[in-house]
């Protein structure tokens, strides 16, 4: 005799069955509880990240020490210190260190070579005048001394003096020359003489009016190459070696100072310097 | 249960209404059982895997949509628990306290026929090796078919085949079929 297996074996499992419901309802509770913690949970955490917890303090309230947590809304910032945050930062950053360092070298520079250039060229004119200065006073006193005494000796003494302050005006770095010679129209002092050839060089013109063309540096020094626009015919110094100057031709020159506006229109005395170089030497003269 | 039932029942768990689980519960708890033993194959573990079911049923209520019939969803649910619960729990063997053990593989037929009137369809299967036992539950208990197991156990499908082969020829010598 068969016995069916399949009627058999699901009636022995279903004759064990557990009774399973008050497990799956205590599972079901935990599994509500936890979701509702979790909801709650969250909803903390939103708040959480809407405060912040600035401080805890502790108080005391009768004899029970009590936690107080003092919490503050955040603080949203304005919509104009969101704009203009950034744009004070880049300021700082970028324009304000720009501007100032385009100050700085420029007048950084040009102060520092003017002052150099002022200063070796004014150490040697500082040192004489000082002289000057003092010889003067010197012959100031002798004459205001003398006055009582003696008018011949008076004089004698301040020819004396006074050639020694004209002897100044021979001082190359000076380029007094032209007041020496009644030069009324170059005023001011716009160049210097070769001092080592100073007693060589030879005045050509001392009023031409030119225009530097091109400038460039060589082994004597800075040059230039000037159209002469205008000779005054007057200030023409004739000279053997040269024929006089007309406007329209071409001289070049080596010039002293780049201070001056180098591609420019300038009145310039023109010197020959024949031991060495055969060159010539322009010397402007700047009007102050 | 009809489907319109059943279908009252998910509105009052979505309502958050037990008694809407309890009547499914009553209902099924013996199908759904059998089937999650049949593959799990060991009592405890059975019982966990079901009350996992009822508890997921309950939470899953929200978003389930029943577009076959209702009986043939919950068998696909518990089958695929069930599956879960063997594949994570692959490495531990499966002792099974309901088809009790000890019990001697019947080999001579002499004893076979003195004691087949006499053996219950557990005394059969704890016959039966363990893999067989497997096999067999499957098919009976779960109603799985041949390929469904394979996938299930990740065993090549001749294997399952043969397995149940050879069950089928120790439980016919003891008088079942």
């Amino acid at each position: 005799m068969s016995k069916d297996l399949t009627k058999e074996y699901k009636e022995a499992v279903m004759n064990d069955l557990p009774d399973l419901w008050g497990r799956i309802e205590a599972a079901i509770d935990a599994q509500e509880n936890e979701k509702n913690n979790e909801i709650k949970s969250e909803t903390v955490k939103k708040e959480e990240t809407e405060t912040i917890k600035t401080e805890s303090n502790i108080k005391l309230v009768g004899n029970e020490t009590v936690k107080e947590t003092v919490i503050k809304k955040k603080r949203r910032m304005p919509v104009w210190l969101v704009t203009a945050v950034p744009f004070a930062a880049i300021l700082l950053v970028v324009i304000v260190p720009l501007s100032l360092f385009g100050l700085l070298s420029a007048g950084g520079a040009k102060s520092s070579e003017s002052y150099s250039a002022a200063m070796s060229d004014c150490a040697p004119m500082a040192a004489e005048i000082t002289t000057c200065d003092e010889q003067t006073e010197m012959a100031y006193d002798a004459v205001s001394n003398m006055t009582d005494s003696s008018d011949s000796l008076t004089y004698k003494s301040a020819d004396m003096d006074l050639t020694g302050i004209n002897s100044l005006q021979n001082y190359p770095n000076t380029n007094v020359e032209a007041a020496v010679d009644g030069n009324s129209e170059s005023e001011g002092v716009g160049g210097r003489v070769p001092s080592s050839s100073s007693e060589e060089e030879i005045l050509v013109n001392e009023a031409l009016l030119v225009k530097v063309d091109f400038f460039y540096e060589n082994e004597h020094g800075k040059m230039a190459d000037l159209i002469i626009l205008e000779v005054n015919s007057d200030s023409n110094i004739p000279y053997s070696g040269f024929e006089p100057y007309k406007a329209g031709q071409s001289v070049t020159a080596r010039i002293d100072d780049y201070d001056y506006k180098l591609y420019g229109e300038y009145e310039v005395s023109l010197y020959f310097v024949p031991d060495k170089t055969n060159e010539f030497w322009a010397v402007y003269h700047i009007e102050e | 249960m009809t489907q319109e039932q059943f279908a009252d029942c998910i509105t009052r768990i979505k309502a958050k209404d037990k008694s809407g689980l309890k009547e499914i519960y009553d209902e099924y708890l013996g199908y759904i059982y059998s089937i999650i033993y049949g593959i799990v194959n060991q009592k405890e573990n059975a019982e966990d895997v079901t009350q996992d079911f009822f508890v997921k049923l309950f939470s899953m209520a929200e978003t389930m949509e029943i577009r076959e019939s209702h009986k043939t969803f919950l068998a696909t649910v518990a089958r695929n628990m069930a599956i879960d619960f063997v594949r994570k729990n692959s490495r531990q063997v499966p002792v099974d306290d309901f088809i009790e053990e000890g019990i001697e593989p019947v080999a001579n037929d002499a004893v076979e026929d003195t004691v087949i009137g006499d053996m219950t369809v557990t005394e059969a299967l704890a016959s039966l090796s363990e893999n067989e036992r497997q096999v067999v539950s499957m098919k009976i208990l779960s109603d799985m078919t041949f390929n469904e197991i394979a996938e299930a156990l990740k065993t090549p499908m001749g294997t399952i085949t043969w397995r149940y082969r050879e069950a089928m020829k120790k439980l016919r010598r003891l008088g079942y079929e």
